[in-house]
């Protein structure tokens, strides 16, 4: 038995770890056990002749597909999968610091200062038109580049752009109220969020899984970002009826410091979210990107009809034109992520 | 995984602790290679029964070292390999009685329906 052979069974088997792991309803120990159970059948099948690749075939062969064992383990552990939800965990990797939900929350609070200082900087609608997504993605930024430090180049090519983006942003002369300047509000978040992918996939920004990965992390990121949004909208509603109940009007602490901070440090807990808890929004993320294709299609092509009714295109409202605008947007980011959405079983087994 | 399993698996671990592998192998011994499961599904089997209290589990070390998670029956485990003694017993006796019958009306059935 040569190194080389070996290397390259402990990599099938961490592949086919991975895969398994990946299955909500398996989590680390289950596939402690599983693999416990295949290296075992590979010795005892090396032992009787066959070479680790072909033990390998046989042992996963006989083990059954990765659908089956995840589906019965899911009968088994129906409640598994909110556990994971609210506690955390699965797939359970070694302990890595950077990976930690006390990072996150530190790069979250340091999001929602900086957001808190500027409105006291500088609260004016047009500054924050312009800015919104430079502030709130700074500290997603920030974290995206220490959580995974990339090289150099990539390092400073991430803050050239972000710089590159912000004096773009700020340069061109706009009028308060102007309709180009709603468009730059729309299109500079998508500027920003193409220098937070490149913090994000880093040295892969060249790699087909890099992008594939940064599309996806896109997609769940923004279902984390709408969960979390219900959840605080709850609270604040919360929050100004009790106040009001008392006969203290919050609108104004809740408007200066709790909407910009809280909203800040959910653009980064977001995005550990998406980390740490991938196995749980895999299953929903592709399913609502399928719910919503066909509903914003059917909105689209209404879209069309009102355009065609209304008369010559030339003769258009800008406020129609911003609507299909922001619809594209949505519908680019639909099929893209319904494109990159594994499909069930993909390379299993 | 077809309902002999759960008492097999029970009965299995009644000879002593075991873990998943060599339970497995123990099924392909005692059915001379016949009864073959798909291996996998064993597993979640195992964690039903130690929800149901019938098995206990501890993680420990193989030869080499490989972290393996063990199976010991319990009390309740012994108890309800007595029920399934008496449920099979019970199965394979009704079975029997219409296999029996079923022997006696195709020797008289099968040749007039040949002549037929």
């Amino acid at each position: 038995m040569s190194a080389p052979e070996l290397s390259s069974l402990d990599d099938q088997v961490a592949l086919w770890r991975g895969h398994m792991e990946r299955r909500g309803a398996v989590d680390g120990r289950d596939v402690d056990e599983l693999e416990d159970h295949l290296r075992g059948h590979i010795e005892a099948l090396t032992a009787a002749g066959l070479s680790e690749e072909e033990a390998f075939l046989v042992a996963v062969k006989r083990l059954g597909s990765q659908d089956a064992i995840a589906h019965e383990f899911a009968q088994e552990n129906s409640r598994r999968l909110w556990k994971q939800l609210v506690l955390g965990g699965a797939p359970s990797r070694p302990a890595d610091a950077r990976a930690g939900g006390l990072a996150a929350v530190a790069f979250a609070v340091a999001g929602g200062l900086l957001a808190r200082l500027t409105v006291a900087v500088d609260a004016s609608e047009e500054f924050w038109l312009r800015n919104v997504s430079l502030i709130g993605f700074a500290a997603l930024i920030a974290y995206l580049l220490w959580r995974r430090p990339p090289s150099r180049g990539v390092l400073a090519a991430t803050l050239v752009c972000f710089a590159v983006v912000a004096a773009a942003a700020n340069a061109i002369p706009l009028t308060t109220g102007s309709d180009a300047l709603v468009v730059t509000a729309l299109h500079v978040p998508i500027l920003t969020w193409l220098v937070v992918l490149l913090a994000y996939t880093g040295d892969r920004w060249r790699t087909v899984d890099g992008r594939m990965d940064a599309v996806r992390f896109t997609g769940e990121w923004v279902i984390y970002m709408a969960l979390l949004a219900i959840g605080g909208g709850v609270l604040t509603a919360v929050t100004l009826g009790v106040s009001s109940a008392a006969g203290v009007d919050a609108a104004h602490v809740v408007e200066s410091w709790i909407l910009p901070i809280a909203a800040a440090g959910a653009v980064v807990i977001a995005a550990w979210l998406v980390e740490s808890k991938q196995s749980v929004i895999e299953n929903m993320a592709p399913v609502l990107a399928r719910v919503f294709t066909p509903l914003f299609a059917l909105t689209f092509a209404a879209l069309v009809v009102v355009v065609l009714v209304g008369g010559s295109p030339g003769a258009l409202d800008r406020d129609t034109l911003l609507i299909c605008d922001g619809v594209l947007i949505i519908a680019v980011g639909l099929i893209l992520y319904s494109l990159t959405a594994r499909p069930d079983g993909a390379r299993a087994g | 995984m077809a309902a002999s399993a759960a008492p097999l698996v029970l009965s299995i671990l009644a000879e002593g602790d075991s873990y998943g592998y060599a339970i497995i192998k123990r099924v392909g011994e005692l059915s001379g290679g016949e009864l073959e499961w798909t291996d996998g599904l064993l597993y979640p089997l195992l964690h039903r029964l130690e929800r149901q209290g019938l098995v206990d589990s501890r993680w420990g070390a193989s030869e080499t070292g490989r972290r393996r998670k063990y199976y010991a029956l319990t009390d309740p485990g012994r108890g309800a390999i007595a029920q399934h003694r008496a449920q099979w017993s019970t199965v394979a006796a009704a079975l029997e009685a219409a296999w029996d019958k079923a022997r006696v009306e195709l020797r008289s059935a099968g040749p007039a329906g040949a002549r037929a």
